[in-house]
């Protein structure tokens, strides 16, 4: 659409026309408070970057920024003190193995309870609803007994030549870290409530031309999802990366912790080594920084989800 | 086309070349596969008896009772059936009856014998076989009931075909729980279940440390504690008559820690609006807008321990930011972690940090995109002002978003500042910054009163139901979907 015959006089609020500059004082100043806040959320992790690379004398007694000298062994430190290259794939395969495991159970169960009519739907859905609201220290004892009870049917372990996989099934293995966080009924409330703003005319139109439900599924709401499913992602890796307290429980050989157990090995009980954590914790978010500049392209303006006339 | 041949009960395999040039009935069809199928059957049978009899190792058992129920029956019916009969014939014999019917069929029956094996095997386990036992049990017990219940259904006559409607209906339903399955397994294992055994742990005592033998059931006195009263065990000569006696009033940390929690939870309309301004702000084209949306979800990717270690020494009094920052404007700020007055802002601060570029910004962001272009162009032809465009396009439209967000904070506010209390104020100066979180977390894992922390837990569990229910209610007429 052109706006050539018709100029819009210059307001300030969302703008609509794709323009890149702001277009009067008020934008401006919008613009720069926006920054100004930035720099506010950024100044805790410019100490935390400053920190990293002080020497081990001055962490934490001076409030400068700027350390007197720049230690940058500390990152390489972290990587010999502990196996930080096991953690890293610990902590990548299992999260990633959440994300694509949340996305499939979720997809299917929000679509079911979406668009799909069946007896008990509204309870099942409040149940799950419901389930939310307890809080996971209390939870967590009873999947530790059922993961104890399942590894004792089966307690062979995994080699893969000199590397130690864990076990099969049960307590300290791979199994333990990612199944229960394949299911999260986080992702179902989410994706059903997106899958609710999905026009059920694209449906209809869907079913007269003869899809049946799957095909529905798959090719008419899965693509109009897009949004949706890259902010499951981003939630889904978030909160697996940074699990502390279920890996802390579930594995008890140094050869599964993941990322975050190896980055709170730093802070001991009477002396806490401030530069290799916060080395370790600014190691510890570029992959997430990763996942998270991939996704968030799916929010660029202008992707139309409605796809009727308009 | 029918036949009226009737052939006898017993048909051998090469008297069918009798009715060549003649279509044969389905009943009769449906007879000779049973025939086939009973000898698959009977296969799988045997299979399932030294799986799950003689077997030594459990690899051999699972493997048993996995193989011989859906592959050996539907690929023996379908390989048999598929040789005999014409191929036209079977395509209309697989469309019509095959998948529906015995689709169904199959997951009726799958279900029934998991219920028994499932209570078969509990039952083993209560009466005191190991686990593996009562598992091996279990599972042959299911496939058992599942194969005869199969072949019962099957070796009968063939089923009349449900009207049209009622078998659309059974198919939709059917495919509807095929889509939940994979979600509810996981769920009802890992989620379901252990919050049954936490609400029996709440009317147990149980000291962790000596296992499992160590639950004792002692009825409603959990509850009783946490309301405030103690009701003291009763001794020689103490019934019923003299109960009033025996309450003592114990000091109920409960409700001040409640009172903490709904404190925090004032924070929560700040957080939400900022992430909104934000997402709005942040959805314009404006030049490094990418950059500024990663710096504010920064906060929500770091490892909380970082976070909160980080924060403790921007509130030290002496060395931290935030006072340094202060004293350069000549104000001096108090001890803000220690002090009773100003431990509770300084947390709800640090919540609205970690809070506002998050999880909500993101949300927010992605129902931005669900609203249509024209609506604004529209309104703006027709001369609304920012602020109305506002009210009256953008905050409708987010509605499903925003039911969403404020009932997820109201989840995570009633179990909020877990992480903080650990890690900042350990409970803060005379418990002023002790959640109900970490109230349970204190009880379960430090004081080992793990019937006492399920208690509170499922006490906190009724309070945010019921208040997700009412925020449900009040909101059911004024959320709208297309």
């Amino acid at each position: 659409m052109s706006y050539s015959a018709i100029q819009p006089q210059p307001v300030a609020g969302p703008m609509i026309s794709p323009e890149r500059a702001p277009r009067n004082y008020w934008q401006l100043f919008r613009y720069f408070c926006l920054l100004f806040g930035g720099f506010t959320m950024m100044a805790p992790f410019l100490w935390m970057i400053a920190t990293s690379l002080k020497g081990p004398n001055e962490a934490f007694l001076s409030s400068r920024l700027i350390p007197e000298q720049l230690v940058f062994s500390n990152y390489l430190e972290v990587w010999r003190t502990v196996p930080f290259g096991r953690f890293f794939i610990n902590s990548l395969v299992v999260t990633c193995a959440i994300v694509v495991g949340q996305l499939i159970t979720s997809s299917l169960a929000a679509f079911a309870f979406a668009r799909l009519r069946f007896p008990g739907r509204g309870k099942l859905f409040i149940c799950y609803l419901a389930t939310m609201m307890v809080p996971g220290t209390v939870t967590m004892i009873p999947v530790f007994i059922i993961l104890k009870f399942l590894g004792r049917l089966c307690d062979y372990q995994l080699f893969l030549g000199p590397i130690n996989l864990g076990n099969v099934i049960g307590l300290d293995s791979y199994f333990a870290l990612i199944v229960p966080g394949l299911f999260s009924p986080f992702g179902v409330f989410l994706l059903r409530q997106f899958f609710l703003t999905i026009p059920t005319e694209l449906e209809d139109a869907a079913r007269i031309d003869g899809c049946g439900t799957f095909r529905i599924f798959w090719s008419v709401i899965l693509p109009l999802s897009g949004a949706a499913q890259a902010t499951l992602t981003i939630f889904a890796f978030m909160g697996g990366w940074r699990d502390f307290m279920w890996p802390l429980i579930v594995t008890h050989s140094l050869e599964l912790n993941t990322l975050t157990l190896g980055v709170a090995a730093f802070q001991g009980l009477y002396l806490t080594n401030w530069p290799y954590l916060m080395a370790g914790a600014i190691m510890v978010i570029v992959p997430m920084l990763i996942v998270f500049l991939f996704n968030q392209r799916y929010f660029v303006e202008g992707i139309k989800l409605s796809g009727l006339k308009g | 086309m029918r036949t009226d041949a009737t052939p006898p009960a017993s048909i051998k395999l090469q008297e069918y070349e009798r009715f060549g040039g003649k279509m044969p009935t389905l009943a009769f069809q449906l007879r000779l596969g049973g025939l086939a199928m009973f000898a698959c059957l009977g296969c799988s049978l045997l299979v399932a008896l030294l799986a799950c009899g003689f077997a030594t190792q459990r690899g051999t058992q699972l493997a048993g009772w996995l193989f011989q129920i859906l592959p050996l029956h539907w690929l023996g019916w379908r390989l048999i059936l598929g040789a005999l009969l014409p191929r036209e014939r079977y395509a209309v014999l697989q469309r019509e009856l095959l998948l529906p019917v015995h689709a169904v069929l199959i997951l009726t029956v799958l279900a029934a014998g998991g219920l028994f094996g499932t209570v078969a095997g509990g039952v083993a386990w209560f009466m005191g076989a190991t686990p593996a036992a009562a598992a091996r049990l279990g599972s042959g017990t299911w496939a058992v009931v599942a194969i005869a219940l199969q072949s019962a259904a099957l070796a009968g006559r063939a089923p009349a075909r449900l009207p049209f409607l009622a078998r659309r209906r059974i198919i939709e339903v059917g495919a509807a729980y095929l889509f939940l399955l994979p979600n509810f397994c996981g769920f009802f294992l890992f989620t379901f279940v252990p919050i049954f055994f936490s609400l029996a742990l709440s009317f147990c005592n149980w000291n962790i440390v000596s296992g499992l033998p160590g639950i004792h059931f002692t009825g409603l006195a959990n509850y009783l504690h946490l309301l405030g009263f103690t009701i003291s065990p009763p001794g020689p000569g103490d019934g019923w008559h003299n109960l009033w006696q025996r309450i003592l009033f114990n000091d109920p940390d409960f409700w001040k820690y409640l009172w903490n929690t709904v404190y925090f939870m004032l924070g929560i309309p700040a957080g939400i609006a900022g992430s909104l301004y934000l997402a709005i702000c942040l959805n314009d084209r404006i030049p490094g807008r990418i950059f500024l949306r990663t710096i504010y979800f920064l906060p929500s990717m770091c490892v909380p321990v970082a976070i909160f270690l980080v924060w403790r020494w921007i509130y030290n009094p002496d060395y931290g930011l935030l006072n340094s920052a202060l004293g350069l404007i000549g104000v001096k700020g108090p001890n803000w972690l220690a002090d009773t007055r100003w431990s509770k802002p300084a947390i709800i601060l640090t919540g609205i940090w970690l809070a506002v570029g998050g999880q909500n910004m993101i949300l927010y962001l992605a129902g931005l995109q669900g609203i249509s272009r024209e609506l604004y162009e529209a309104a703006e032809l027709d001369g609304a002002r920012p602020w109305q465009r506002f009210r009256h396009i953008t905050w409708p439209m987010l509605a499903p978003t925003t039911f969403f967000i404020v009932t997820m904070s109201i989840i995570a506010g009633f179990q909020g500042n877990f992480e903080g209390a650990y890690i900042m104020t350990e409970g803060g100066p005379a418990g002023s910054t002790t959640t109900i979180s970490y109230y349970i977390y204190n009880n379960g894992f430090r004081w080992f009163k793990m019937g006492y922390a399920a208690a509170i837990a499922w006490v906190l569990f009724l309070l945010v139901f019921s208040m997700t229910l009412l925020h449900y209610r009040s909101s059911d007429n004024k959320v709208y979907y297309t």
